[in-house]
């Protein structure tokens, strides 16, 4: 049977080096993340790690965790559709093994023994790439500015210990599935040449896919009631969990969706017309062709969307919140008691933050940011109100905290939350809740005098008259110590621009590695495609097709495909996005929505470039 | 011992689409004996295919039965059918009859090694050799011609001695002179006791044949015995009017 195997995938090469690549890079995908999780850990483990470089840590530890999780979705995903397309497309083959005496047994065994060898490969081969990048990668994680810490390369083994098992099992898994399939085969599919694939799902596969859309119907009834930052996370997962459900179901959905895209174009160009049949026929091409482009639009769409919708919310809040008409950036300390000393100055508030330590079971634990206010001025300034319970009880050893918070860490109103000052344990107990205003102030909020503040922000100045004098007199005051003064609303909109600044940076390192994976993943699988059309476009072009046709069809059908996939991530998208900006408004009324258009298009025409210009590559390298 | 080799018995079968039902076979009753070529003809539709794909447990008959020599087919499960099918059937058809991966040689031990035996190399090699490609056991199909992969399809049953060897058009694809060759060795294999039965539309190639079984519309229309080239195509234009 092993030499059997042997010979086989030496004749499905390019179904199989599909497969090795695709595990190839999914498995240096998930070493790499691997190895950044494992690098914050190891140098957070370092002495003399200072609290601020902690915090900075735990942000890294965050992101990276959700980076590797959504590649390990992508790498996952794709490898196990790959192989499970490459086992599907060899049915006449199978068929014929079959006839000639092979047990459905055998069959199983014969393809599971065929992807051991070509997943052993890949997962040691992508292993090995992984544990050579993971020094450049920690590089660029510094080069692009992520964080200014020295990450501390971690031992290798974390990677291979997880990227290799989890590779190789998905892989299996995927070939498992498939081979079940393609095991009950009849002998006679092996005489019939132009099978009609079944595109009817499985019980399992109508399963999942009902468990999937089932949850996001679970979200979508509750999105109003949902707080918008967990309509953020929800975001996030969500897309997943959606296109798990597609694609059990996609056979069924993706060649039909397709054919109705091509409808108004099949009566114009009959190379329209022989990709639609070909895309309608072809069910299992199409949709693992499909699934990579389907995948990638959905997660980076709803994550673009639901992050400009959070920023929208933000700033909306911000705004609702802000009394004082001016802002002051202040250069130096002495700045800003000159602007509080401004006798046309009537209130200035100046944001004042601290980072303490919260307490974890009698002990300093992780560090939390916290906002000293002078209950008089900020609630002048930047209207501090409580929802629940009375600001002007924050006195003494008492805290007040955000709506979100709240939802977060699960103390309300009447709880204690115990912080380590100057080496003492000091329980704070909550006297308010107040509304959420993330440049404003943050989620915990203390009384002056309990500890000393470590650094200043903006001023938030109130005049005693007119705004323009007060603007006039504060330049001639700060005139040489560097200082910005910004009327209000100019000042929250270069916040937000900061935000969505931090946004982009964000999204770029929780999506770049599953985006480039993604973009292997969808040259990979156009390529697999192409090559299993071959004997079909050979016989349509005996039939009189020229060779123009033929190309045209081919390049047709890859933007079909494409287009189909799109529009599927795009209506998840859609979708995500409208819960994210339900959760919004049942918050807060009247939020502008910002639509990132252009990285949205960018996404669509990146990957239809992708796939267009893979089966062009396609197309001609068989001359 | 049973003189029959197949044994079908009032075999139906009917294709249901979403186009409608199509009645394939309406009640077909025939034995095929022991060491004697069979050779089935009839008008495109007809349901000769269907017929074939039934005899040899490619597909279950709607109602009916077969029995191959003493074992009914009904009574198999898959994996049991597939374990009797290596034993007892051999197949060639008009096109795609090897793996493409394999040998010729590899292809002709291939039912002995699925069922777990060793390939034994000289009687492999005595098989290509009566069909005639004792040199080209090394090749594999992409360089071998039509004529030449039936032929390897043959060895197949050379080697394997099943007790029946199905045949669907297996000279279809093929000029006069390879065809012959083919029909040749078929009928060969009925002289070691094997029985054939083949599935033709060219009245030559059931000439070979020691009886020719006239189907049309899904039942058995007619029956002629050591007939002639002229008198099966007479019998068949008397079917096509
Ligand atoms: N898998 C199938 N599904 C539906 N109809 C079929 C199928 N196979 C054959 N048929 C129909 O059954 C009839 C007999 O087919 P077949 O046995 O292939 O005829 P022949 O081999 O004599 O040309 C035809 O009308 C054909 O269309
Ligand atoms: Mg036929």
């Amino acid at each position: 049977m092993l030499a059997l195997a042997r010979q086989t995938v030496r004749s499905s090469w390019r179904g199989y080096l599909g497969a090795f690549v695709a595990l190839l890079f999914g498995v240096v995908l998930i070493a790499v993340t691997t190895t950044l999780i494992g690098s914050v850990d190891a140098t957070s483990n370092l002495p003399g790690v200072t609290a601020d470089q902690r915090t900075q840590l735990d942000d890294l530890a965050a992101m990276f965790g959700m980076m590797s999780a959504v590649s390990a979705f992508m790498a996952l995903f794709v490898v196990g559709s790959t192989f499970g397309f490459v086992v599907a497309s060899r049915r006449r083959e199978l068929g014929l093994l079959r006839l000639v005496g092979a047990t459905p047994r055998q069959v199983r065994r014969l393809l599971l023994g065929e992807s051991t060898v070509v997943a052993a490969a890949a997962t040691t081969v992508g292993c090995l790439l992984g544990t050579m990048l993971a020094p450049a990668v920690l590089d660029l994680v510094r080069t692009i500015g992520i964080t200014t810490l020295h990450l501390e390369a971690p031992s290798p083994w974390i990677a291979w210990v997880v990227a290799a098992p989890a590779g190789a099992v998905v892989a299996l898994l995927g070939v498992w599935r498939s081979a079940r399939r393609a095991s009950r085969i009849t002998p006679s599919a092996a005489l019939r040449e132009a099978a009609v694939e079944r595109t009817r799902p499985s019980i399992v596969q109508l399963a999942v896919a009902i468990v999937c859309f089932g949850g996001l119907v679970t979200a979508i009834v509750l999105a109003a009631d949902l707080p918008p930052l967990f309509a953020l996370v929800a975001s996030i997962l969500l897309p997943e969990v959606v296109v798990i459900g597609l694609l059990s179901i996609g056979p069924a959905v993706i060649p039909r969706l397709a054919a109705l895209l091509a409808r108004p174009f099949v009566d114009r160009d009959v190379a329209a017309r022989l990709a639609r049949d070909e895309v309608r026929g072809a069910v299992r091409t199409t949709a693992a062709v499909a699934a990579p482009v389907m995948a990638i639009s959905a997660i980076a769409g709803s994550l673009l969307l639901s992050l400009s919708f959070t920023a929208d919310w933000t700033t909306a809040q911000d705004r609702s919140r802000l009394r004082a008409p001016l802002v002051v950036e202040a250069g130096s300390p002495g700045a800003t008691a000159a602007v509080a000393a401004d006798p046309t100055v009537a209130v200035a508030d100046v944001r004042r933050q601290v980072t303490l330590q919260r307490d974890e079971d009698g002990r300093p634990g992780s560090p939390d940011e916290v906002e000293i206010v002078d209950l008089a001025t900020a609630s002048t300034a930047r209207s501090l109100t409580a929802t629940r319970g009375s600001i002007d009880d924050l006195r003494g050893p008492s805290v007040a905290v955000t709506t979100t918070w709240v939802t977060d860490a699960g103390i309300g109103l009447g709880g204690t939350v115990a912080f380590w000052i100057d080496g003492d344990r000091v329980p704070l107990r909550v006297v308010a809740v107040v509304p959420d205003a993330p440049d404003l102030y943050g989620e915990l909020l203390i009384p002056a005098g309990l500890v000393p503040p470590t650094t200043d922000g903006p001023v938030f100045v109130v005049p005693h008259g007119d705004a323009s004098a007060t603007r006039d007199s504060l330049r001639r005051t700060l005139a040489g110590t560097d200082s910005r003064i910004l009327d209000a609303s100019a000042w929250i909109d270069a916040t937000a621009a900061q935000t969505r600044q931090a946004n982009n940076v964000g999204f770029t390192v929780l999506l770049g590695p599953a985006g480039l994976y993604a973009a292997i993943a969808i040259v990979n699988a156009t390529l697999i495609g192409a090559s299993q059309r071959r004997r079909q476009r050979e016989l349509v072009q005996l039939l009189g097709a020229s060779p123009d046709q033929v190309r045209r069809a081919a390049i047709w059908q890859a933007g079909l495909v494409c287009g189909t996939a799109l529009l599927l991530g795009g209506a998840t998208t859609a979708v995500l996005g409208w819960l994210v900006r339900r959760a919004i408004t049942a918050d807060l009324a009247a939020v502008p929505m910002t639509i990132p258009w252009l990285p949205l298009l960018a996404i669509g025409v990146v990957c239809l470039l992708l796939t267009v210009s893979a089966t062009a590559a396609g197309l001609s390298s068989r001359k | 011992m049973n003189q029959a080799a197949v044994t079908l018995d009032g075999l139906t079968r009917t294709y249901r689409s979403r186009a409608g039902s199509v009645h394939a076979l309406r009640g077909v009753t025939h034995v095929v004996q022991r060491g004697t070529f069979t050779a089935i003809m009839g008008p495109s539709g007809s349901g000769k295919s269907t017929l074939l794909q039934l005899a040899a447990g490619l597909d279950r008959p709607t109602s009916g039965r077969v029995t191959i020599g003493d074992t009914r087919l009904d009574k198999l499960n898959e994996t049991a059918l597939t374990r009797f099918r290596r034993t007892s059937m051999a197949f060639v058809f008009q096109s795609y009859n090897l793996l493409d991966s394999l040998t010729a040689f590899d292809n002709v031990a291939l039912p002995a090694r699925l069922a777990g035996r060793r390939a034994d190399r000289a009687g492999v090699l005595a098989a290509l050799a009566h069909v005639g490609l004792r040199d080209q056991a090394r090749r594999r199909p992409s360089e071998l011609s039509g004529g030449q992969q039936q032929r390897v399809a043959i060895a197949r049953a050379v080697y394997g001695r099943p007790d029946v060897l199905f045949a669907d058009e297996p000279t279809g694809a093929l000029d006069r002179g390879t065809g012959r060759d083919v029909l040749e060795l078929l009928r060969s294999l009925t002289q070691g006791g094997q029985s054939v039965v083949m599935v033709t539309h060219d009245p030559l190639a059931a000439s070979f044949a020691d009886g020719v079984l006239f189907l049309a519309d899904g039942q058995i229309v007619g029956h002629l015995a050591r007939a002639d080239a002229g008198q099966i195509a007479a019998a068949m234009n008397e079917l096509e009017r």
